[in-house]
Parts: structure tokens; sequence; C-alpha cells
């Protein structure tokens, strides 16, 4: 696991997944997340700022300082070009992945070698 | 193809964005900071908590907020500048605390990039410059290469027989005239030789300075086309006229850049000689580092010259040609050993003329093969340029002349 709790990459993955529809505030980003898994996962702020100023670095997202709902400066991100490519490409070795996974781990006793 | 070049192109905009946008860019992250624990304040109130409960448990789950900035920064690449800041200020406060010390380091530091510095001017004038001349890549310098041959300085009749294989840059009049003539509708080959002591007089000035005795065509051959009056010309040569042309600085320094220059009179180891022109702007010869004051013909009776210039006692005449359009090295070369070989042919064994780049005159020519005297043109350089012109084989003061031999000479043995 690493360190911020999710499998490597993972973390990014969703954030791009949650503002591709809009965008959002840093707190917004982690509420969603949080309520899209049901409240099973949750995402600490420790490392959400830090992934999200990567991001902002590796031109994935941009942010913007504009008023939020209760009327406070507050910064929105939204993905960029290079993000909306690179969110495609990781979705597909996502779902590709999980599907690998998940066919190793529902194997039945029997089929195996 | 088009995720890696967006790659390139985003991840260069994030960084300059971040990079650039230091301090608002902190500002912002205070304020996200802030917004962030107000949101799950006002989220943690809805679930029914108080609000101080509410605010103390919105900072216990935010953790280490100066952790996060610091990670941030890190992620900004701006860690790297407040280190360096930092570490500045540190070394700051060591040094005026230790001050023997960093005199010291301050003194061996500007001395070693003095030294590093003239090291990379010695060598840009000797190795790198071009002439300031039209076309400095068509110029080439002739040498010559034999083996067996005696080389004797014409001032006091000491003979050095050079090893098995020599190059040489010297001439003797005579062979240059016909060089010049055997090349004519390929090349112009044109004529010079140093004479580095001699004193000058314009008016109440008198200095030492270099003079450079040439053929009738060197500035035409250079196509040095005089600031203003004239160059030499072949009837200057000829009937011995006491003419001078002088360097622009000579004449910027002395005549104030006045036209009336032209026709003056200056005295140049005590005789008198008459201004006819004024050498372009920025040139100084094709001796780089020997900048060049005063340009005189090389005349047979020069008194510059231990003897008559007709005899073959002078081999201290160095020659450079200027390729005329379409012609080739291989050619010129051919033409030039067709004259020089029957010439020499007594004096030497093997005779070849050598011919090498011009471009930045005589002192960083490079012969195709044979000796590359860079180590002793660089060392002489340098003790020009530190002002202690020592007398080497190539100048030697001889008192019975009123004025200064230089050159050593390749003659025959007479006896």
């Amino acid at each position: 696991m690493a360190k911020h709790g999710f499998p490597q990459g993972t973390l990014e993955m969703m954030i791009m997944k949650v503002i591709s529809s809009g965008s959002h505030h840093g707190w917004g980003i982690a509420q969603k997340i949080h309520l899209l898994s049901n409240e099973a996962l949750k995402v600490e702020e420790g490392s959400l700022y830090p992934t999200l100023s990567r991001m902002q670095r590796q031109g994935l997202i941009e942010g913007k300082m504009a008023p939020s709902e209760n009327n406070r400066q507050a910064k929105f991100y939204k993905l960029t070009p290079l993000g909306k490519l690179q969110l495609e490409e990781e979705s597909k070795k996502w779902e590709s992945m999980a599907d690998a996974i998940a066919r190793v781990m529902s194997a039945s006793p029997e089929s195996q070698f | 193809m088009k995720l890696k070049f967006y790659r390139i192109l985003f991840g260069i905009r994030g960084w300059f964005t971040s990079a650039l946008n230091h301090f608002g860019t902190q500002a912002d992250l205070e304020a996200e900071i802030s917004h962030h624990l107000e949101q799950n304040q006002h989220h943690l109130e809805s679930s029914g908590l108080s609000s101080k409960q509410a605010r103390k448990l919105s900072l216990r789950e935010f953790g280490n907020a100066e952790r996060l900035k610091e990670e941030c920064r890190d992620n900004w690449g701006m860690q790297t500048l407040s280190n360096i800041t930092r570490d500045a200020r540190f070394a700051f406060r060591k040094m005026s605390k230790n001050k023997v010390t960093t005199l010291i380091a301050i003194t061996i530091l500007a001395l070693s990039i003095g030294a590093a510095t003239s090291v990379f001017s010695i060598v840009n004038t000797v190795l790198l410059n071009e002439l300031p001349v039209p076309n400095p890549q068509e110029l080439r310098m002739i040498y010559w290469k034999g083996s067996q041959t005696k080389i004797r300085s014409c001032s006091n009749d000491y003979v050095k027989q050079m090893g098995p294989t020599s190059i040489s840059d010297g001439l003797s009049h005579p062979i240059f005239l016909a060089l010049r003539e055997r090349c004519r509708d390929y090349a112009e080959v044109f004529a010079f030789d140093l004479v580095k002591e001699s004193t000058a007089q314009i008016g109440n000035h008198t200095f030492a300075t270099k003079l450079l005795l040439v053929s009738d065509n060197f500035l035409s051959g250079l196509h040095a086309k005089p600031a203003i009056g004239r160059g030499f010309e072949a009837s200057d040569v000829a009937q011995s006229a006491p003419n001078v042309v002088i360097s622009h600085d000579v004449w910027a320094k002395y005549f104030h850049s006045r036209p009336d220059a032209i026709g003056s009179t200056i005295r140049l180891s005590g005789d008198l000689y008459t201004v006819i022109g004024v050498a372009p702007n920025g040139f100084e010869g094709v001796n780089p580092g020997q900048a060049i004051s005063f340009y005189l013909p090389m005349t047979e009776n020069s008194r510059f010259l231990h003897k008559p210039l007709s005899t073959d006692w002078h081999w201290g005449t160095r020659t450079m040609l200027r390729l005329k359009p379409g012609a080739k090295d291989k050619q010129v070369k051919q033409l030039l050993d067709a004259a020089f070989i029957p010439m020499i042919a007594d004096l030497a064994q093997e005779p070849e003329i050598v011919l090498a780049t011009g471009h930045a005159g005589q002192r960083c020519s490079i012969p195709p093969s044979g000796r590359f005297r860079s180590g002793h043109q660089l060392r002489h350089f340098a003790r020009l340029r530190s002002g202690r012109v020592l007398p080497n084989h190539h100048t030697l003061y001889n008192p019975d002349f009123r004025g200064i031999a230089c050159n050593s000479s390749l003659i025959r043995k007479s006896h």
C-alpha cells in the first residue's frame, strides 16, 4: 500500500475522475470520493493537498481561486487536456487490472493448476 | 504520442505556474486549508456536534498543517530555493566569523579567476580571433619544409643545423617574388616582416613601437581598405619612397582623426616618413597580439634590414596569400612548389611548400603537418603581453645599425 493508504496512483486517478464532471475544491473532492465509495474510502487531508499540488505541477489539473458556496475563497480544480487523456488511459489500465485481479481471486480451488 | 507531447507541454506550464507564482501559491494554500477546516467544521456541526467540538475534531482530523505545507512547497520545487537562501545566510555568518580564512579564500579565488580570464584572453587573441578583413577564410599562410636545412642569423653568423625535418615560415625575398609571379592568376601572394622594436616620433610624442615591412600588395591582398589616403603601390617599393601607412589607433591618438594627417611627416627610428594612408579601423596587422602601428614598404635598402633585400641573406620574409575565387589549395600548392623547389634545391633536401590556415593571421596558423609551434608562440605572446619584450633569435638588436634588425636567416654556408 502506498503511504496515503491507496494503491499507488489510484488517488490521482480518483481525483481526476471526480473533477472530470466539473470543478471542485479540495474538501469537495475528498467528500465526493468518500460518498461515491459508499463511505468506504476516506482521503486524508495530509495526502490530498500534496497530491493536488503535485498534479498541478505535472500539468494534469489546474487550480483557480474562486468564492465557494459559503462565500469563502477556495481553490477549484479542473482537468487540463493532458489530465483528460491521462484519465482515459489510467481508467483503461485500471479496468483491465481490476478485472485480472478479480479473475484470480474468484478462481475456484479446483481450477488451480 | 499525443499524450507524450501534452505531458511535456503541460509539465512545463505547470512547473512555471507554480514556480513563478511562489507567493501567490503560498497564500492560496493558506486560504485552501482554512476553507477546508471550515467546511469540515460545518459538516461535523450538521451531524450534531457543538461548534467548539466540531472545530477541535476538524483540526485533529486535518493533522499537521505545517508538514502539509512543506510537502506542497516541495512539490512546487520551491524548497530548493529556500534551501539555497538559508545556506547562503549560514555561509555568510560563518565567513564573517573567520575573517582571515575568508580573506585567503577570496584572494585565491580572485587570483585564479583572473589567471583563467587572462589565459582565455590570450587564447582568444592568438587562436580564435579572425583577422578583421573580408573573407578571412580565403587567406593562407605559406610555410615550407625540408630536411637538412641550415639556419643562420643574418646579424651574427650563427649557423644552426636543423633536424631531419624542419618547418619554417621565412623565405627569401627573391623566392617571394617568384611565388607571387607564378600563381598570379590563382592567388595574391604578399609578404611582411615584423620589426618589433623601433621608436616613433610624432610632433612632441616619442614612443617605442612595432613596424611591419610589407610588400606593396600587402593591404590590397588582405582587402584591408585604408580608412583614408591610400595603401602602397608598386612605385613606393621601386623608388624606396619614404612613405608610411599608420594604424587607425595612431591616427586617432596623435592626429585626432584629422584628414590632414595625410601628407604630414613623422620620424621612425630617426628618419622622416610621409603619411600616405590610414589602415582600416580595428586592423592591427597579421600578428594577433602584436598590434602594428606603422606599415613601411619592404624596399631593397630598407634601413631595418641588415643587407639589401635581393641578396639571399634575408630569409625572414613571411608570406601569406589570398586565394582568388574558384582557386583550389592543391592547384596553388603545385604552382608554388614548381617555383620554389628549384630555387631552394641547394639549401635543403625534399623541400616542399605547406599551405596553412591564415584566417587568424600568422600566430595561429596551423600547418597541416609538421611542427605546430603554439607552445613557443603562446610563451612569446605572454611575454609581449606582460610588457617584457625579450630579444630572442627573431629579434636581435644590432648597435651598428640605427634601426633594429630582426629575423633569423637561412643562408647558404659561404665556405
